[in-house]
């Protein structure tokens, strides 16, 4: 109740009045009784002090990729009778000292709002709250808290760069190969195959004929005939020293992910621990391997083994292999062989810690592929990658 | 606790500063109870505002704590001699001079400090003290306020001077003061506090305004109400009104020896300050020296006195009993403003009838003192009963040896008594036969070439015993001291003793007189074996009726009533307190007298003094740069021990040093910034040095975290970019600005806020 300068001043008085009382002095009488008062007072005055708040708090957009916007919206209503005294308001946000706002006495029923933004410069997961309502007394002798919200959590996607998309492939796709460019849409659609519903689904796929025969919700399965597949494989074992430096295969994953679903096409993230998020197509699931993206963490050991095992069982399309530089060359023969299953296989390497120059020009293959390094970061190594070659014969 | 960033106008920073100013001011005002008047007030009154204003302005402008306190302290010293010593400067600028008067003012305040009891005149020797102290607690205050963003802290230096001049000052004066200064601290707290807010709360919907207001207005409300709960409670509080526990200055009931002051260092402010003040009446059928005690040990500075006094009542014990002739005197005493425990009677008193008063009695020095119970004899009446001496030259010329013993304890000189002075007491009394003659030659040596006059310093110490023998002019005090210290010398047994004069007889009772302070006197006691102390009269212009017989001297004694010249038409102004000014450092005649007459006596101990302190500040002055070298090359030298170490701790190395020449220009790595934000934030402040200080960056944080860490030539890379970047640096700033660097060796550069930090905005 009594803050540290309450008990202070508290300690400060009976002192006061100690040497008061040993020297016969009236000043320090007086001082000290006044101190005492004014502590007492303080205390009282926060004690007996009721509050009828009514606290608003929305965090709007919840998810976010690093480095937009995102913002809370505070909105505080007095309910009580009387007018409120000047309060703080304290949130609490993970990684930060948090807000810390002052809030100018309000009138019966009066409302003001605040809004700030939160830190988004790193993926992750950002815990906001429980606001708390702290009313003291203007010497900050004395405070009271009162919990009024709880936690709000805001995922923090990784940050994309504008790349590409993962080129289609040829390979066991029927339509592969061919150029979309010279089809008037991409929004043509083609029966596929109808499927159960999952959560994501756009309900206007409903096919409803066969959900009333099968008594389940069944969705029709548009396909693009030309729609792509395409894989992504993100490397998470030891190899990223320091462990921050997997930022750029994330960043580069969500990229990937992130080009493909504007281009339309189904995207798959597979990591090396073997979590394989399935042929992604809607918004919903390509949230849920963003989700994904957000939250991991470079691990110091994973089998190999349940990773290529889920790579191999639905193979299909481009995969792209966002591997460690100092992979152990086994590994990185494990995936190569993978090729044959799929249409093509590009693997992009990571130099660990980006510090030296020379290690090489990320455009400059070497035997084991282009390299992401600190001068060549992620999007122009991709951008070398994709250059699509003259077509042969053209004009 | 942090630093608040001022990053929004600061309406209340101007209100807070003013605030903490009008604390000391309110301090100051509260020292009154020490002073006789109020004369001290401005000239202190501007050393606040210009403490104040200093500290403030160099906090404004960024300097650390030790600049600052080297910038108050030029300040200090500049606006003190102008403030006290003006004439002894040279065009502004303290010399030597002026550091003799200001040490010597404030020598001269301490050793009155330690002689006199509050209200006292304001000397300059006091206010050089003050000032002093005012520094001190603007310094800190502002440190603790707006640096440490501790109000309660930055109170207490002020509130230590409140406190102090209550302990002092004279009881039942404070309480106004108090309630004046909590008051102003109350306010200041408050002010200090939104200010705070102002700078580091965000305010909900433009609040500010009136959240501050509502804020002022409560807390003003609620210190209103604890200051006049606390004026209502403190009187009704247990113990309240009670003695002190611990008595300070006599305030207490306590056992134990009991201390007062000497008599004689009161002498001066009853002459000068309390002349007109009637200290008490006596009737008596003639008048006397109205004795109240004597001094008898001398320790080189002070005359002072002790004894076991005890219980007395009737006829008095009396330690001497010669079988001299004597002739009783009766005398009635009505002390009114004494404010002294002594019961003064003529000597040498042999009955007392005090009426219920306990009186206390000590037969050496014959000295009559209220019972512990009175702080002072004020308001007593008594009536003592004297055995007056009846003394002829030629009996006391028959006066044998003192007794051994008795000859001891009145001989006593310290050691380093004065030579000169003993050679003259041995030139004066050469060819004298007996004790009487030697005695009375000491007195015609003073009454012959000395003259009166109170404008002198006071104090009657070894010193001064040259001093006063060189300036041959001086007041009772000095002529009975150096009398008595002369004559112990020359192996008279003598003493000091203290009265007044008889006083001013009543025109409408002849039988009464009234004694004020200017009659206050001190005058010399000779033993002369068989006829116990003998009263002499070195003074000229006073003179002990019934002492005309063997002294020679007239009976005299000052009086500024009557048809009589009076003695100090200089103090005779319309208050009876001399302006500091004009009677201390504006005494030239006297001020001439003791630099021509006594240099190797008086000057050289300030000089010395003078040469010390001027010492002090230059080897302090040298002491700091040698630190800030030393820094520096304690730096330099660890560095290249670490870049001995191999590639790494190079790259290490030079890394540090160009952040190390960076810092000149405000740009120093936060806690956690890794290298490569760091440069990205430094970019600006770089011109050609930026790529270098990138490419540092990265060999920085290989050095720490590349599992092979770096190779020798990225190391020796690392050296070049690091001096390409100090070259970079040293072309973009100026010297001055290196060189204040390099002076706060102790800064670490501005704190950075992490990169997650405080990043909720409004």
């Amino acid at each position: 109740m009594l803050t540290r300068t309450g008990w202070l001043t508290a300690a400060g008085a009976v002192a006061l009045l100690a040497v008061g009382r040993l020297l016969a002095l009236d000043e320090a009488f007086v001082a000290g009784a006044t101190l005492g008062v004014l502590v007492l007072l303080a205390a009282v005055g926060v004690g007996l002090r009721r509050l009828h708040l009514d606290v608003a708090r929305e965090l709007h957009p919840r998810r976010v990729h690093a480095g937009r916007s995102s913002t809370i919206e505070l909105e505080v209503r007095n309910r009580g009778r009387r007018r409120t005294p000047v309060l703080t308001l304290v949130d609490q946000v993970s990684g930060t000292r948090g807000a810390r706002l002052a809030v100018a006495p309000l009138e019966r029923e009066a409302v003001t709002g605040a809004s700030y933004e939160l830190p988004t410069e790193r993926r992750g997961l950002l815990r906001v709250g429980p606001l708390e309502v702290l009313v003291g007394d203007p010497f900050g002798l004395a405070q009271a808290r009162v919990r009024v919200t709880g936690v709000s959590e805001l995922t923090v996607y990784p940050a994309i760069d504008d790349v590409a998309p993962i080129p289609d492939s040829s390979g066991t796709d029927p339509h592969a190969g061919r150029d979309p460019r010279h089809r008037l849409s991409p929004a043509g659609e083609e029966f596929f195959a109808l499927r159960e519903y999952v959560v994501g689904d756009d309900l206007r796929h409903v096919h409803w004929a066969s959900t009333a025969r099968r008594d389940r919700l069944m969705v029709r399965q548009d396909e693009l005939p030309w729609q792509g597949r395409a894989t992504v494989f993100l490397d998470l074992r030891a190899g990223y020293r320091p462990p921050e430096s997997i930022e750029p295969a994330v960043r580069a994953a969500a990229s990937l992910v992130h080009a493909g679903r504007r281009r339309g096409q189904q995207l798959r993230l597979v990591t090396s621990d073997g979590t394989d998020s399935g042929f992604a197509g809607s918004h919903a699931q390509v949230d849920a391997i963003m989700e994904r993206l957000a939250l991991v963490t470079a691990a110091a050991t994973h089998d190999l083994g349940r990773a290529v095992d889920r790579l191999s069982r639905h193979p299909g399309g481009t995969l792209v292999l966002l591997l460690p530089a100092d992979a152990a060359p086994d590994d990185r023969r494990r995936l190569q062989r993978l090729g044959s299953r799929y249409g093509r296989v590009v693997p992009v390497l990571f130099n660990p810690s980006s510090w030296d120059p020379d290690a090489g020009d990320g455009a400059a293959r070497g035997d084991d592929g282009p390299r992401v390094t600190a001068t060549a970061p992620f999007p122009v190594v991709w951008e070398r990658l994709t250059r699509r070659p003259a077509p042969v014969g053209a004009p | 606790m942090t630093a608040p960033r001022p990053t929004r106008r600061a309406r209340l920073r101007i209100p807070a500063e003013a605030a903490l100013l009008a604390l000391s001011l309110t301090a100051l005002a509260a020292l009154h109870p020490l002073f006789t008047d109020w004369s001290y007030l401005p000239r202190l009154a501007v050393t606040a505002c210009v403490a104040h204003a200093t500290v403030a302005a160099a906090r404004a402008g960024r300097l650390g704590l030790p600049l600052t306190a080297l910038v108050a302290a030029v300040v200090a010293v500049l606006t003190t001699t102008w403030l006290h010593a003006a004439s002894s400067t040279w065009y502004g600028l303290p010399t030597t001079a002026s550091w003799d008067a200001v040490a010597g003012e404030l020598g001269d305040g301490w050793t009155t400090f330690q002689e006199v009891v509050a209200p006292t005149p304001p000397t300059t020797g006091f206010l050089l003290a003050t000032t002093v102290a005012l520094w001190l607690v603007a310094y800190i205050a502002d440190w603790a306020a707006f640096r440490l963003w501790a109000p309660f802290e930055a109170v207490v230096p002020s509130a230590a001077l409140v406190l102090f001049a209550a302990v002092l000052g004279e009881e039942g004066h404070g309480t106004l003061a108090a309630v004046g200064y909590l008051a102003v601290a109350l306010a200041f707290v408050l002010l200090h506090r939104a200010y705070r807010q102002e700078l580091t709360v965000r305010w909900v919907a433009r609040g500010t305004g009136r959240g501050t207001r509502a804020l002022l207005a409560a807390g003003g409300a609620l210190a209103a109400a604890a200051l006049v709960a606390g004026v209502a409670v403190a009187p009704r509080l247990p113990g309240s009104g009670d003695p002190a526990l611990i008595a300070l200055d006599g305030r207490g009931g306590s056992e134990g020896p009991r201390v007062t002051l000497s008599p004689l260092v009161d002498i001066r402010a009853r002459l000068l300050d309390q002349r007109r003040t009637e200290v008490f009446t006596v009737r008596s059928d003639e008048p006397a020296y109205w004795r109240m005690t004597s001094l008898d040990r001398f320790d080189g500075e002070l005359w002072s006195s002790g004894g076991t006094f005890q219980e007395a009542q009737g006829e008095l014990p009396t330690g001497v009993a010669p079988d001299r002739v004597s002739r009783p005197l009766r005398q009635e005493f009505e002390i009114t403003g004494l404010s002294a425990i002594w019961l003064p009677a003529a000597y040498e008193p042999s009955v007392v009838d005090s009426a219920g008063l306990d009186v206390r009695w000590e037969p050496a020095s014959a000295t009559l003192v209220v019972d512990q119970e009175r702080a002072t004899s004020d308001g007593t009446r008594y009536t003592v009963v004297s055995r007056l001496p009846q003394l002829t030259p030629d009996a006391l010329r028959q006066a044998g040896p003192a007794p051994d013993d008795l000859r001891a304890n009145y001989t006593a000189l310290p050691d380093d008594f004065s030579r000169s002075a003993r050679a003259t007491a041995a030139g004066v009394v050469d060819g004298a036969a007996t004790d009487y003659d030697r005695a009375l030659a000491l007195q015609e040596f003073f009454r012959d070439g000395f003259s009166y006059s109170t404008d002198v310093p006071a104090g009657h110490g070894e010193n001064a015993v040259d001093a006063f023998l060189a300036r041959r002019t001086g007041f009772c005090e000095q002529f009975a001291g150096t009398y008595a210290a002369m004559a112990r010398s020359v192996g008279l047994p003598a003493r000091v003793a203290v009265g007044f004069t008889p006083g001013q007889r009543d025109p409408a009772d002849l039988g009464r007189f009234v004694v004020r302070g200017e009659h206050a006197h001190a005058w010399p006691e000779v033993y002369l074996s068989g006829f116990g102390w003998v009263a002499f009269e070195p003074t000229p212009g006073r003179g002990a009726p019934g002492a005309e017989s063997y002294t020679g001297v007239q009976p005299d004694q000052a009086t500024s009533v009557g048809p009589e010249i009076t003695l100090h038409s200089s103090a005779g102004v319309t208050t009876t307190v001399p302006a500091p000014a004009a009677s201390r450092p504006g005494r030239n005649p006297d001020d001439d007298t003791r630099a021509t007459a006594a240099p190797a006596a008086r000057r050289s101990p300030w000089a010395g003094r003078a040469a010390a302190a001027s010492a002090v500040v230059l080897g302090a002055a040298l002491l700091y740069l040698l630190a800030a070298a030393g820094t520096v090359a304690v730096r330099r030298l660890r560095w290249r021990w670490r870049r001995r170490r191999g590639p790494d701790e190079a790259a290490r190395v030079a890394w540090l040093t160009a952040n190390d020449a960076l810092a000149v220009t405000g740009v120093a790595p936060g806690p956690s910034e890794t290298p490569l934000e760091f440069s990205a934030r430094a970019a600006p402040a770089l011109g050609t040095g930026r790529d270098a200080h990138r490419s540092l960056a990265l060999a920085a944080t290989a050095a720490d975290y590349a599992p092979g860490g770096v190779p020798a030539p990225v190391a020796r890379r690392a050296a070049e970019d690091a001096k390409a970047v100090v070259t970079d640096v040293r072309r973009r700033t100026p010297l001055r600005r290196r060189v204040a660097r390099r002076l706060q060796w102790w800064r670490p550069g501005p704190a950075h806020d992490g990169p997650t930090a405080d990043r909720a905005r409004t």
